[in-house]
């Protein structure tokens, strides 16, 4: 039996104080009241032999009670396992689980990482299974059961280091959960192809930063035997400094960026700078910034910059700190969409009794998208090339020129307004559907209103919150419908009251075109007065302009999602013009990203959480009910173990837990001590009363 | 006179009569037993002293011999009762510490308020005066000698308090007890006496020499006088607070010896007092100690009258 606090068996000398309790004569305590000793005479006392124990069997409970304690405190444990599994014969399906993330980057940790599982892999036997996984994020194989079978015996540790030589951590989060999830089902194909009983094992090799995700492991079926080894790396450098991206801000004084600085518990570099540089070329923009941050505390840096400089990809760099892993932020300003709308009418922009007024007003002061007012008049006009989408608002006959010119844009992709401000209208947006038998529909009612709206469309699905989709007080005092054949694109949108369409729209190819029921005018109605007219005309440019701006600034995992599923194509700042590729980047930095026809930069930072490099306490795995002590799958005869790197002496008394059956035999002790006390005395005083009596 | 013999068998058992918790009660259990056992019992020949009649003996005064009864039964009675009924008894009963010794389940000092409780109804029966002094070191309560309604209760209530508990000064409390009473009267000691006799001899000399007639009762618990007691443990003294280590096996012949001097000496000073000494044990029947402290004061009145005539 070996001991992991042996000076606690020093304790033990505590037993001479019982032997010399029970040597030593008690001097009797016992008195006798009597009503005058005038004439007694002192007795000698009664002397015992000096070599004669008292109540010999009371010394044996009470030395046996402090034996007991100081073994006990001594942590005990055996080196030969009484229940041990014999490893010899039954075989082992270990999936090891190769912390790749942002963090893992620190310098030390990687060499350390592969080290454990060479070592790993070193000590498993010929029959035993193993399976190499990787998580960056995403879970990937690196080695999976297949290809540890068919290696032959001496040349799998060749193997699995041929595999991580080349290797590197990735720039993900930390997905533990999600890692041992996949690992746990690697257990299920192995146990498929192995009939005998095994002992199941997953060794995590992580740094094991509070920035893991461990949650997901909550209510998780382990399979009796299984057990989960957590391997940690220690790092190079104890502390470290990181940027994390808070935003821009922009303010009459111009534009900045905003950015936090992580200073770690442990960090002894407390002087550190920023400087913001251009990421195609690593020029300097302006001066370097510079900061001072406890261990521990955090700090917001606020980088003013110029205004050319925010139309490049830029990057802001941290330096004064040991690990660089996450010193430097990738950043791009999202430059805000052109729109040109143009009003084809003839009307004049300060005329209130039209709708290019109106129009002018409600655009002004949009930053994205931006929106240029043109007019239309000809179709020469239409034809200019222009930067951005085009948005076109008719409020008057096109002739055929300016019709057909119109009509190529919407069917291109862009959006176009028609104006029922005159039952001629109707041909015109007609013309501009590419339908024929529209026929003008005078409304049964001189003043209308809206009687059913499609809060599904997306024309109106802004305003689908029972708050916002009252529109009984607009009214439209000359209402123009159209009368639409059998087979038509057009799909209804809003009707009047009297159930004749108000507000149409019509897929024209790549682009729609909106048909309105009405001028917009307050002589008409109140429309252009309403509190949703802004809005909504909002809503529908930005639909024009593509749809609502997506982040350009994002975490590395979340490259993917970014793009909302769309099909992306990706390059990187560093690559040549066109040199697009599919692959999702995994590597932070700014690419350029091409969605259809369209270009525009984004930048992908290292994960703020890989920056928490606080170590992740071990209760919250034993909350989680990770069994990170195995039990005994068999019963095999005890064999010895040999204490190596993974079974240490203080596991081996974490496993076996002697300590506890040593209090335990203290207390059955202490009770037989008490009862035994007891019965000593109440004879001693039944004795003393025989004796008086 | 009639031969008196008894054994403490046929007595009220003082266990039963101490589990009485009222004093009172316990004296009048004791002197009714004693009246009822006098009127049915070869007991009434000798405590003529006390009844209304008895026998005429010669050298009795003629002036009490019943004439009328003499000439209806041709028997020769006299009555001595008239004359009793005068006495005037002062009991004193010691309550210092030594006095709550007990190894019977009661203490002496029980024991002793239960005596001086009988003695008084017993002598308030005859319509006696009884006064009652309670002392340790000093005379704490005080009853001046009295008949009158009620004085009995009184006194019982003053032998119910609770004793304080000081250390016994005989000397001084007879000294006390011989200014508070001057006028000439039968003065019970009820104490256990172990105070060295040099102590407290002349003052009892000096209540005796004040024409009292002094009877003492020493009060023992059989512990006391056997020393069959206890265990080898330090014994503590009551009153002197004097603790010693005690095996009574070793010590018992030696206690036995010095105890035994003790009352040797004891007696030779109370008798060259002319002084009564009765030993009370506790375990003995409280009835019979008071009927022999009944025989022991005639007897002694009959030798004085001998004494007298002769």
């Amino acid at each position: 039996m070996n001991f992991l606090s042996p000076w606690f068996l020093l304790g033990a000398a505590l037993i001479v104080g019982p032997i010399i309790a029970h040597l030593i004569r008690r001097a009797t305590r016992t008195k006798v009241i009597f009503s005058t000793t005038r004439f007694l005479s002192a007795s000698p006392p009664k002397l015992d032999r000096r070599n004669r124990i008292q109540h010999p069997w009371l010394l044996l409970l009470r030395c046996l009670v402090v034996g007991a304690l100081a073994m006990g405190f001594a942590r005990p444990y055996l080196k030969q396992e009484l229940p041990a599994i014999n490893t010899a014969t039954v075989p082992q399906s270990v999936v090891a689980v190769l912390d790749e993330s942002a963090s893992m980057q620190r310098a030390g940790l990687w060499d350390a990482a592969r080290k454990k599982i060479y070592d790993l892999v070193d000590s498993l036997g010929p029959n035993d299974q193993f399976a190499l996984v990787g998580v960056s994020g995403s879970v990937t194989h690196i080695l999976t059961h297949d290809q540890w079978k068919q290696t032959g015996v001496g040349d799998r540790a060749v193997l699995v280091r041929s595999v991580l030589a080349d290797r590197k951590p990735g720039w993900g989060p930390k997905n533990l959960d999600a890692a041992i999830e996949t690992a746990s089902t690697e257990w299920e194909q192995m146990s498929e192809n192995v009939n005998a009983v095994t002992r199941k094992k997953i060794v995590v090799v992580s740094d094991f930063t509070a920035s893991g995700q461990v949650a997901g492991l909550a209510g998780l079926n382990w399979p009796k035997g299984s057990e989960v080894n957590l391997e940690t790396v220690t790092p190079t450098h104890a502390g470290d400094a990181g940027l994390q991206w808070l935003g821009w801000s922009e303010s009459d004084t111009g534009l900045s960026l905003r950015a936090r600085v992580v200073q770690s518990a442990k960090s002894t570099n407390t002087a550190m700078s920023v400087q913001l540089r251009d990421a195609a070329t690593n020029e300097a923009i302006g001066d370097p910034q510079k900061l001072t941050v406890q261990a521990g505390d955090t700090q917001i840096v606020i980088v003013p910059v110029p205004t050319e400089a925010a139309k490049k990809p830029l990057r802001l760099d941290l330096s004064g700190d040991d690990e660089n892993f996450d010193n430097t932020l990738w950043a791009v300003h999202p430059a805000p969409r052109d729109v040109t709308l143009t009003y084809y009418g003839g009307h004049a922009e300060n005329d209130i009794k039209h709708a290019r007024f109106y129009i002018d007003h409600a655009v002004a002061g949009w930053k994205d998208p931006i929106v240029h007012v043109t007019a239309g008049e000809s179709a020469s006009s239409a034809s200019n090339a222009k930067t951005g989408s085009e948005f076109f608002v008719v409020a008057g006959p096109l002739d055929a020129a300016a019709t057909e010119t119109v009509r190529k844009k919407i069917a291109a992709g862009d959006f176009a307004l028609v104006l029922l401000n005159d039952p001629k209208m109707v041909d015109t947006a007609a013309a501009l559907a590419g339908e024929s038998d529209w026929t003008a529909l005078q409304p049964a009612q001189k003043n209308a209103m809206f009687g059913q709206i499609n809060f599904q469309h997306p024309l109106f699905s802004l305003f689908s919150d029972p708050h916002y989709s009252d529109f009984t007080h607009i009214q439209f005092t000359q209402p123009q419908s159209v009368k639409l054949p059998a087979k038509t694109d057009a799909v209804v949108a809003a009707q009047f009251d009297d159930g004749s369409p108000a507000v149409l729209e019509v897929p024209v190819e790549k682009g729609r075109l909106i048909v309105w029921g009405s001028d917009w005018s307050t002589s008409v109605g109140n429309w252009v007065l309403s509190t949703k007219f802004v809005p909504w005309l909002e809503s529908l440019v930005e639909r024009a302009a593509g749809g609502a701006q997506r982040p350009v600034i994002a975490e590395v995992g979340d490259a993917a999602r970014l793009m909302g599923g769309e099909p992306t194509q990706w390059r990187p700042l560093s690559a040549p013009e066109g040199a697009f590729q599919e692959t999702t980047p995994t590597l932070p930095g700014v690419y350029q990203v091409k969605q259809g026809d369209t270009t525009h930069w984004v930048a992908l930072q290292v994960p703020a959480a890989a920056s928490n490099i606080t170590p992740m306490p071990i209760e919250t795995w034993e909350k989680l009910g990770v069994p990170l002590h195995a039990q005994p799958v068999t019963t095999a005869t005890p064999i010895a173990a040999p204490i190596g790197e993974d079974q240490t002496a203080p596991k081996l008394e974490a496993r076996q837990k002697l300590w506890r059956w040593m209090l335990l035999g203290a207390a059955v002790l202490l009770a037989l001590e008490s009862i035994y006390s007891l019965a000593l005395a109440r004879r001693a005083e039944h004795n003393t009363n025989e004796a008086a009596a | 006179m009639v031969a008196h013999t008894f054994t403490p068998a046929q007595g009220l058992d003082p266990q039963a009569l101490f589990a009485i918790k009222d004093l009172e009660l316990r004296a009048r259990v004791v002197v009714e037993g004693l009246w009822s056992g006098l009127h049915r019992s070869p007991y009434a020949g000798f405590s003529v002293e006390f009844t209304e009649y008895r026998q005429y003996a010669p050298g009795d005064d003629l002036r009490f011999l019943d004439w009328k009864l003499l000439a209806r039964s041709d028997r020769s009675y006299v009555k001595k009762f008239e004359e009793e009924t005068n006495v005037r008894c002062l009991i004193l009963v010691d309550t210092s510490r030594s006095m709550l010794f007990g190894s019977k389940g009661w203490t002496k000092a029980d024991y002793a308020r239960t005596l001086a409780a009988t003695f008084a109804y017993f002598l308030g029966q005859q319509r006696d005066v009884v006064g009652l002094a309670l002392f340790d070191s000093v005379v704490h309560d005080y009853l001046p000698p009295r008949w009158k309604p009620g004085h009995f209760r009184h006194m019982m209530a003053v032998l119910d308090r609770p004793p304080e508990g000081r250390e016994t000064k005989l000397g001084e409390a007879l000294d006390e007890v011989a200014k508070l009473c001057p006028k000439r009267s039968v003065v019970l000691v009820l104490s256990d006496f172990l105070a060295p006799v040099p102590e407290w001899d002349q003052a009892l000399a000096r209540l005796a020499a004040a024409r009292h007639d002094v009877r003492c009762v020493q009060i023992l618990d059989p512990a006391e006088i056997n020393l069959d007691f206890g265990q080898a443990a330090v014994w503590e003294d009551m009153e002197g607070g004097r603790s010693v280590y005690i095996d009574p096996e070793q010590a018992r012949a030696g206690y036995t010896a010095k105890f035994e001097a003790h009352q040797t000496e004891l007696k030779a000073a109370l008798e060259k007092r002319g002084i009564i000494r009765q030993i009370a044990r506790t375990d003995e029947p409280l009835d019979f100690v008071l009927l022999e402290l009944l025989q022991a004061g005639h007897a002694r009145r009959a030798a004085a009258r001998r004494r007298t005539q002769l």
